[in-house]
C-alpha cells in the first residue's frame, strides 16, 4: 500500500522554506527533502511555480485570511487594525520571519510570472475590505467624522504595511510604532 | 601619476544596472567583468571586494539619481512631494534603470548585511533631513507636528518603493498622489 501523503502538511512545510528562502534559490532537491517527498512527486503533482501558487494560497488561507477576519469582527474598529500593526513591530524578526511571504516573492519574481496578479488582487481586495469595515465600524462610535473620507483611509493603511514590510528591517521596534501611529494620527 | 584604466563612475553605473536588474546575490563576479569590461584584478584593486563595489555604487546612485530637485522646483509642497516620489517611476531616458529606487531594492534584498543597515538607516536620515528644510523654509510648523510630518513621509517613501511590484503605474501614480495630499493636508491653513 502506497503511503498517504496529506497534501496540506506538505504545502506548509513549502510554504516555510520559500518564506525563508525566496523563490529563485531554493531548487527541487531542498523542496523534496524539506518536504518529506520524493522529487518525482513533486515533478508530477506540482511543478515548482504551480508549487509556489499552491503555497501562497495556503499561506493566504493559514496566515493572513485569520487576521482579516480579526479585524472585520472586532468592534473596535480602526484600533484593531493598529493592533495588528503593532504586533507586526514588536515581533522580532530574527527569530521569526515577520515579514509577507507574499510581498517577500512579489519583489523577487517583480519581472516574471504573471500568474501571481490574481494572487495579488485577491489578497488586496480582501484587506481593504476587512480595513473598510473596521474604518465604517470606527465611524458609527463616532470616530472618524467623514464617512466619505473612509476610501481614503482605507488605501493609506494599506500602503501602511508595504512601508512596514521594508521599514521592519531597519528600525527597532519602538522607533517603529512611532512611525505606524504618525500615520494613524491622519485618521480624523 | 598612474594614469586610471578606467572610468570609475561608468563602470558603476553599468553595476547599478546589472545588480538592480539581476539582485546582488544573482550577480556574479564574472558578469560584472563582462559588462564593465575592466578585468577582475582592477575591479577588486578599485573597490576591494564585491560588497566594495555595491557600497560605491549605492554612494553614486545616491549622488546622481535621487532627484532632490524636484523638491525645490515646485511651486507647492505638496507638488514638490508628488514630483519626487514619482520620479522614481518616470526615470529619465538617458539611463536604462528599472522603475523605483535603487537603495530601497537593495535595501530589500540584504536586509541582513551590516554594511547596508547602516547606509540605508543614513540614507533615510538624509532624505528626512531634506524634507525638514523643504518643510521648515515653507511652512510654520510646530516641531511635534513636523516630527509627525517627517514620519509620514519616510514611511510613505518606503511604501511606494514597494507597491508599484504589486500596483500597475497608474495606480501607482494615483496612489502616491492621494497619500501626499493626505499627508500635506496639515499645511494648508
Amino acid at each position: 500500500m502506497s503511503k498517504k501523503i496529506d497534501q496540506t502538511q506538505v504545502i506548509k512545510k513549502a510554504v516555510s522554506i520559500f518564506w525563508e528562502n525566496g523563490y529563485r534559490a531554493v531548487s527541487y532537491q531542498d523542496l523534496a527533502e524539506g518536504m518529506g517527498i520524493s522529487k518525482s512527486f513533486l515533478y508530477n503533482q506540482w511543478g515548482k511555480e504551480q508549487l509556489l501558487l499552491d503555497s501562497i494560497d495556503s499561506y493566504l488561507s493559514h496566515n493572513i485570511d485569520p487576521v482579516f477576519s480579526f479585524i472585520e469582527n472586532d468592534e473596535r474598529g480602526v484600533e484593531a487594525i493598529r493592533e495588528v500593526y503593532h504586533e507586526v513591530a514588536n515581533s522580532n524578526y530574527n527569530e521569526d520571519p515577520c515579514t509577507c511571504m507574499l510581498m517577500n516573492v512579489a519583489l523577487e519574481l517583480r519581472n516574471e510570472m504573471d500568474s501571481l496578479r490574481p494572487v495579488y488582487s485577491k489578497f488586496l481586495k480582501n484587506m481593504r475590505r476587512s480595513y473598510s469595515t473596521a474604518l465604517h465600524c470606527t465611524h458609527k462610535a463616532g470616530g472618524i467624522k467623514d464617512v466619505k473620507k473612509i476610501p481614503e483611509y482605507v488605501e493609506m493603511l494599506v500602503g501602511l504595511m508595504f512601508g512596514l514590510n521594508l521599514l521592519l528591517h531597519y528600525k527597532s521596534s519602538k522607533e517603529l510604532i512611532v512611525y505606524i501611529d504618525s500615520c494613524f494620527a491622519l485618521i480624523e | 601619476m598612474r594614469p586610471k584604466e578606467f572610468n570609475r563612475n561608468s563602470v558603476l553605473e553599468k553595476c547599478i544596472t546589472l545588480f538592480w536588474e539581476e539582485g546582488y546575490n544573482g550577480t556574479g563576479i564574472q558578469k560584472l567583468v563582462t559588462i564593465s569590461g575592466v578585468n577582475r584584478y582592477s575591479l577588486y584593486e578599485e573597490f576591494g571586494n564585491k560588497e566594495g563595489i555595491l557600497l560605491a555604487s549605492l554612494e553614486l546612485y545616491k549622488e546622481r539619481h535621487v532627484p532632490l530637485k524636484k523638491l525645490t522646483n515646485s511651486s507647492t509642497i505638496q507638488e514638490a512631494f508628488y514630483q519626487f516620489y514619482s520620479s522614481f517611476f518616470y526615470p529619465s531616458k538617458l539611463n536604462s534603470h528599472p522603475l523605483g529606487c535603487y537603495i530601497s531594492t537593495m535595501a530589500m534584498e540584504l536586509r541582513e548585511t551590516n554594511e547596508i543597515q547602516l547606509f540605508f538607516n543614513n540614507y533615510l536620515a538624509f532624505l528626512e533631513q531634506e524634507f525638514s528644510q523643504l518643510l521648515k523654509e515653507n511652512s510654520d510648523l510646530s516641531e511635534d507636528d513636523l516630527a509627525t510630518i517627517l514620519k509620514q513621509l519616510i514611511m510613505y517613501y518606503c511604501t511606494s518603493m514597494g507597491m508599484y511590484i504589486i500596483f500597475p503605474i497608474s495606480e501607482t501614480a494615483k496612489y502616491l498622489h492621494d497619500n501626499i495630499k493626505l499627508i500635506t493636508r496639515c499645511l494648508k491653513k
